[in-house]
């Protein structure tokens, strides 16, 4: 942290103040101060919001702003890499939480249903920061692969590095970002507020908005073709955004949803689904299982294919170099810091496994072993679906990881829970990592200084989120029972999870569906086409009305290149789009807000 | 033509092997079938519970209410803001009127309902089955069937590739083709980009003294968009022509220099002009470094 701005003298250069002599701010004192405070306060929020609401959010736009106003408008000093390097630790912590709020309230519940075990806290705060530590250092080596070779969008990156250029890249730029935000932001409160829902149109014409979804079957079109549209704006930017390059992505919802149901309706294999919900069963027992099998077929196969361009990754690494030889020190993270890293992540992870009650040491050292092995898969593929889409199947790599540590450990589920919350961090600190790489890339910040920052910064996220969880349960009657079904706090993914888990437990795991999908995903992603595997088990993976969401972007998108030319997209549609993504996220939080405190908080 | 069939067979094998990896066991869909009545039950009895719920945040909301009209209590001026709470607390009052309100034994009933109906629906037997070749449907065959053509799809795929990436070297070792008739490839177009990028950087450097804050912010976007941005369309034919191995390092240089130039414009948009020059002094030479590459390649 040594390029506080020394006070060099300033003089005017046309109608900016030009700072001579003084040291370019990237990382500085401040923004390291602000991003810990943003990040741990947004992290609480975002915790108490996930236990209430069932749904996180990142807060990588809201750090940005923020930064902006605090470091520029208050204290007149900050630098857009100085925002990069605020925001980057903001969202690190907040993003941890999302790991941990996920996974731990299953083992409270669990145990309040009935489930005898025992389990501590101290394995899980060890796990949560081996997860934290392990997620920056097997990311950090394919910053070049995604970013730079294969050139993924990260969408929420690309609106996070307009906002923080918004006030220097020109007043139709700025102004083209402002009337995104304003649409996106007003149209996102008339949805919520339900004042378009009309459920009983829906039902006598089959067309109308329910839940912020199009529904337009006008009772013609089977369920089964999912005749749905989800009406997210920021969807449509994420397409917008991704243009030709997010073709895949819908033509996987297509194939899953326009051929694969139908045929298998047509074929008489959906008999025992009700009559109501065929669609419902379709995706819960065919394609979300299968879509999972594909996304992690999809991206092992995808570590083969990219091995080359990896390895020069990684050779480049291991040469330290400098990229342009201009003596002006290391742009990544060295081999020597990543090994060193992923050693002492692994350590931590193995005294965590080690302390949890039921584990035996050579149970401990081979849950160490595969979670660290499947911590890296896993991050690959949410930090790659991350990119091409902004879409992240964080709970579809959870349930594997779960899934896995329990027939590994015989059934010991707070041993599998420290390997989940170790996962769950893990993949949310990697595809945030990523992200701000991209912010990064777009503003030109040197990547090791936000590398540096994310991994001495992110583990504080885990400690936040696990004293509140632990807060919130004991807040309960009698000390316990804190949040869960009938309470103030419902905690609906912990739920699930609790669920997933007592399923798994049962055998009921759909094996055939996992080992179908990874061969079908090998396949794809033996394609000499770039993240098909990936793109197309997402589309799978995830319900109809948002890859139709998405690919009505992507095509609006090349309709627009076509008519207006790629300068045109390049310089008002990318703007406009980012405006979209964060009207609707901010939009979210306020409505997350409301929906607290008018439920009581 | 090539390429139609691969992507053809490609295409069949990888929808036959989903539709032959969708279709669920047998034994599960008679457990699926078993567990129906369960599910149905259990969906209506949650549905009855449902208001119990929504009493209580109801009842929440007008204690909350009742609370901070209260507070207000014996102070002539906020009688305004009573009638305020007052017509709210009627609203909620009408809301929990709207709801049939369950007795707490109803309540109880309902929950023993609940739990004896999740005890029935896991007492089901018959999935997960006890042989494991049950857990796969029988229309595996159909699946193994697709992925064999995918397979073939994806050979003739990568063949085909490579043919393309061979054909116009050979025919020009071989003289069949004069250097100027030989089919122009990315590997021959991309030099010429860089060096574009290199001529747009000096052009740059050169005004770096007597240009103008805006004027310089608009020339490095104008580098990024007419002279970098062409090369990186032209990233995907270079690895098919070259391979990822022999492209990588290239593009990883060009990305270098990119990204170097984003932070010159970022410097120059903070005021720190300095570090906007070093930024782009660095830029250079990672495309220095990158046509060398290009240069080094072409000649292996």
């Amino acid at each position: 942290m040594s390029t506080e701005n020394t006070g060099g003298d300033s003089v005017r250069l046309g109608d900016v103040a030009e700072n001579m002599g003084a040291a370019y701010r990237e990382l500085t004192v401040a923004a390291v101060v602000l991003g810990v405070i943003q990040g741990v306060v947004l992290n609480l929020a975002f915790v108490y919001a996930a236990l209430k609401l069932g749904f996180s959010i990142g807060g990588s736009t809201v750090a940005a702003i923020m930064g902006y106003t605090l470091l520029r408008g208050v204290m007149g000093v900050g630098t857009m890499v100085e925002n990069n390097i605020n925001q980057t630790i903001a969202s690190g912590i907040n993003t941890a939480g999302t790991g941990v709020v996920f996974t731990v309230p299953a083992l409270y519940l669990l145990r309040a249903n009935g489930m005898e075990f025992s389990f501590h806290i101290g394995p899980l705060i060890l796990g949560g920061i081996a997860g934290a530590i392990l997620g920056t250092m097997v990311i950090v080596p394919l910053r070049k692969q995604m970013i730079e070779m294969d050139r993924l969008r990260f969408p929420s990156g690309i609106a996070t590095s307009t906002i923080i250029r918004a006030g220097s890249s020109g007043k139709e730029k700025a102004i083209l970002l402002a009337v995104g935000f304003a649409i996106s932001a007003l149209w996102k409160l008339v949805l919520g507020s339900g004042l378009l829902d009309s459920p009983s149109m829906v039902e006598t014409s089959g067309f109308g908005i329910t839940e912020e979804e199009l529904h337009f079957n006008f009772h013609i079109i089977p369920s089964y073709f999912a005749p749905v549209v989800y009406l997210s704006l920021m969807n449509l930017a994420a397409g917008l955004l991704a243009g030709r390059g997010g073709l895949a992505f819908f033509a996987g919802g297509a194939l899953s949803w326009w051929v694969i149901a139908p045929m298998s309706v047509g074929m008489g294999w959906t008999a025992a689904a009700p009559e109501t919900a065929v669609d419902g069963f379709i995706y819960s027992n065919m394609l979300r299982p299968l879509g999972i099998g594909v996304l992690v077929g999809g991206a092992l196969m995808g570590v083969v294919t990219s091995s080359p361009a990896i390895r020069s990754a990684f050779s480049s690494l291991a040469r330290a170099s400098k990229t342009s030889g201009s003596g002006r020190g290391r742009e990544e993270l060295s081999l020597t810091t990543l090994m060193v890293g992923t050693v002492a992540g692994m350590a931590i992870f193995l005294i965590a496994s080690m302390m949890t009650p039921g584990i035996t040491p050579t149970q401990a050292v081979l849950s160490t072993l595969v979670g660290t092995v499947w911590l890296a898969l896993a991050a690959l593929i949410v930090a790659q679906a991350t990119g091409l889409t902004d879409i992240s199947p964080m709970s579809g790599m959870s349930l594997i990881s779960v899934t896995i540590m329990l027939v590994l450990l015989q059934g010991n589920v707070a041993g599998a829970m420290v390997v989940g919350v170790a996962v769950c961090v893990a993949i949310g600190q990697a595809a945030d990592m990523m992200q701000d790489l991209k912010t990064g890339f777009m503003i030109g910040a040197r990547p090791i200084k936000q590398q540096m920052v994310q991994m001495a910064t992110t583990w504080i996220g885990v400690l936040v989120a696990l004293g509140a969880i632990y807060l919130l349960w004991h807040a309960g009657d009698g000390g316990t029972g804190g949040f869960g079904e009938g309470t103030a706090l419902p905690a609906p993914q912990g739920g699930a999870l609790a669920g997933v888990i007592e399923s798994i437990n049962s055998g009921q795991v759909p094996i055939d569906k996992y080992a179908t999908g990874a061969v079908v995903g090998g396949l794809l992603g033996a394609a000499p086409q770039a993240g098909l595997g990936v793109l197309i088990g997402l589309a799978m993976y995830l319900p109809f009305s948002i890859t139709l969401g998405y690919g009505i972007g992507c095509f609006l998108q090349m309709g627009i290149q076509k008519t207006f030319g790629r300068s045109f997209c390049e310089n008002r549609l990318v703007p406009f789009a980012a405006g979209l993504i964060v009207g609707e996220a901010l939009m979210g939080i306020g409505g997350a807000a409301y929906s607290i405190f008018s439920r009581g908080g | 033509m090539m390429r139609l069939i691969a992507y053809a067979l490609f295409g069949i094998g990888i929808i036959a092997a989903i539709v032959g990896g969708a279709k669920l066991p047998a034994k599960q869909v008679e457990y699926l079938q078993q567990i129906r009545p369960f599910d149905v039950k259990l969906a209506a009895v949650e549905a009855e519970l449902k208001t119990v719920d929504q009493v209580k945040s109801l009842e929440e909301t007008k204690a909350s209410l009742t609370k901070s009209r209260d507070e207000l209590g014996g102070q002539v001026e906020f009688l305004k803001e009573i009638n305020e709470f007052d017509v709210k607390i009627a609203d909620v009052d009408a809301d929990l009127r709207s709801i049939d309100q369950l007795s707490a034994a109803e309540v109880k009933s309902l929950k023993e309902t609940k739990a004896s109906l999740t005890k029935s629906r896991a007492a089901v037997g018959g999935w997960p089955p006890e042989k494991k070749g049950e857990r796969f449907s029988n229309a595996i065959p159909v699946f193994c069937v697709g992925v064999g053509i995918a397979i073939v799809g994806i050979v003739l795929w990568r063949n085909d590739i490579r043919d393309r990436r061979v054909a116009p070297q050979a025919e020009q070792a071989e003289g069949e083709l004069p250097d100027t008739e030989a089919r122009t490839t990315a590997a021959d177009t991309a030099p010429g980009y860089i060096i574009s990028v290199q001529q747009a950087i000096e052009t740059l450097m050169s005004m770096m003294n007597k240009a103008s804050h805006q004027e310089l912010l608009d020339e490095v976007d104008k580098v990024l968009s007419e002279h970098v941005t062409p090369f990186v369309e032209l990233r995907e034919r270079l690895i098919e022509e070259m391979g990822l191995s022999r492209a990588a390092p290239i593009m990883l240089y060009m990305a270098s220099g990119e990204r170097l130039l984003n932070r010159a414009w970022s410097a120059e948009a903070d005021g720190y002009r300095h570090e906007s020059v070093d930024a782009i002094d660095e830029a250079a030479g990672s495309f220095q470094e990158a046509l060398q590459e290009m240069e080094g390649r072409n000649e292996d």
